[in-house]
Formats: structure tokens, C-alpha cells, sequence
């Protein structure tokens, strides 16, 4: 047996082509992605709410002795901002025609 | 079209975080690749292949393109073989990609076959994976060296002994 024939023997049974295989690697990288990005994510979150958590207290406090008192003015104030902000963006096919 | 085919330019493409790029290297080193592991023994080796290509993705990076590609592919494949044991990262994103029948499409003669997997079956690992990159996936002595991280005199001999053994298999058989 020749150097080629044994060649074949080494690599028989693994088609040049495999589109499954391929695609099966690429779907493998873009899970590996997904997790990974995932965890971080939880990390985060996790991280962010026992920061709160922590600080709970000291919010509770701040707001208790500065805010409370003009919390109806304070609602009032970020409902004017809210539909400030929303109002040209649902009517700004109209806007546009008019400008 | 040649050239945006070419190695250099799909690893330099890869780096540059193409995954097109890099599904076509996939394609091109996937039959070398797997046949090795297959004949390495690996019980899995479809499953270490694909870790093998996400690793390689994942470090590219790290890759000097001034050196050929397939070495370092190889070698990253050939350390994965040696660890030998899947992360629990593995187990939850397997692929129920079966390892396919190898022994279907180059069937010679049943006994010859016989023969020759036992010869390799009686190989050291390290030899057999001389062997297989040199004879089978055409290395140059340097080059497997570079992937089994081994001496190139080492490379030398495993591949030496490995082909003595394989022709005195061959040898029983024609007898």
C-alpha cells in the first residue's frame, strides 16, 4: 500500500463537504455567544439589584425628607415630560406635512 | 474570486470578526480535522472538531497570521483530544451532530482494514499522531511538530516507528 492509498484510508468516511457539520459549528459559536452574553447580563441585573437593595434605606430617607412633600408636583412634572416626548414622535407624519 | 478564497485572506477576514469568512474555513479543514480525531480514537470526535472550531473562533485573535493556520487548528484540536472531558458549557450546548459510520466510504479489503486499525489501535497516541498528520493530512515534519508541540526529532522517529508498524501489519496481511 502506497503512501496515497493509505491517505484514503485515514481519511475515509468524512465527506469533503458537510454543510450540516458547518452549520452546526456556527450554531454551536452563536449559542456560545447567546450564553455568554446572557450571564453577563444576569450578573449585572444581579449586581444592580442588591446594590439597591443595599441602598433602600438611604433612598427611602433621602425621599422621605426632600421629595415627599412635592411628590404631586413632582408626578406633574414628569407627566409634562412624558407627553412632551411623545407626542411629536406619534403625530410626526402630520408634523412633517405641515412643515 | 481565487484570492477572496484563499486562506490568508479568509483568516484575515475571520479576524476581523467575519463568521462568512470563517464558515469557510470551517469547510475547507472539517474533513482533515475530524478524520484526525476519528483516527485518533476519540469516542466523540464530531463533538471535539466543533469545539475545536468554536475555540478557534473564539481566540483568533490570538492567532499569528503570519504562520499557517491548519497547524494551530490542529494543535488546539490535538490538546482538546488530551483533555478529554467535556465542560458543563459542552454538555448544555452539544449538538446531537452523530458521529458518522468512518469505515463506509474507503473499504479496500475488510482484512487490509482490519489489519490497519489494529496497527494504529497499537500505537502510542503521540505516534499515531505523527502518523496521521504526516501521512494522512500531508504535514510537513515541522509542522506537526508545531501542532503536537513535540520535538522535531521526536515527530522524526513517532512517524518512523508509526509507518514501520503500519508495513509490518500490512505485511502479516499479505502473507
Amino acid at each position: 500500500m502506497n503512501d496515497a492509498a493509505l491517505k484514503n484510508f485515514l481519511t475515509a468516511g468524512v465527506p469533503d463537504s458537510d454543510s450540516p457539520f458547518v452549520f452546526a459549528v456556527m450554531k454551536r459559536i452563536e449559542q456560545r455567544r447567546f450564553l455568554r452574553e446572557l450571564a453577563q447580563t444576569a450578573g449585572l441585573a444581579a449586581f444592580a439589584v442588591t446594590l439597591l437593595w443595599l441602598l433602600a434605606p438611604m433612598i427611602e430617607a433621602a425621599w422621605q425628607e426632600n421629595f415627599a412633600p412635592s411628590s404631586s408636583n413632582l408626578v406633574i412634572l414628569l407627566t409634562l415630560m412624558g407627553v412632551s416626548l411623545v407626542v411629536p414622535y406619534l403625530y410626526r407624519n402630520e408634523i412633517n406635512q405641515i412643515l | 474570486m481565487i484570492q477572496d478564497t484563499a486562506e490568508p485572506v479568509l483568516v484575515a477576514r475571520a479576524r476581523a470578526g467575519s463568521a462568512d469568512a470563517f464558515g469557510r474555513l470551517v469547510h475547507m479543514h472539517q474533513q482533515g480535522l475530524r478524520a484526525f480525531l476519528r483516527r485518533l480514537g476519540a469516542r466523540d470526535a464530531d463533538d471535539i472538531a466543533q469545539e475545536t472550531f468554536v475555540f478557534a473562533w473564539e481566540h483568533i485573535a490570538r492567532f499569528d497570521s503570519t504562520r499557517p493556520f491548519r497547524p494551530w487548528l490542529f494543535g488546539i484540536a490535538w490538546r482538546k483530544f488530551r483533555e478529554g472531558k467535556r465542560s458543563w458549557l459542552r454538555r448544555l450546548t452539544r449538538q446531537g451532530h452523530a458521529t458518522a459510520d468512518m469505515e463506509t466510504a474507503f473499504q479496500p479489503d475488510p482484512g487490509l482494514k482490519l489489519d490497519l486499525t489494529k496497527a494504529l489501535g497499537d500505537l502510542s497516541p503521540e505516534q499515531k499522531a505523527a502518523l496521521l498528520l504526516c501521512l494522512g493530512c500531508e504535514f510537513t515534519h515541522m509542522e506537526a511538530a508545531e501542532t503536537l508541540a513535540m520535538p522535531l526529532g521526536t515527530v522524526k522517529s513517532h512517524v518512523a516507528r508509526g509507518r514501520e508498524k503500519l508495513a509490518v501489519a500490512l505485511g502479516e496481511h499479505h502473507e
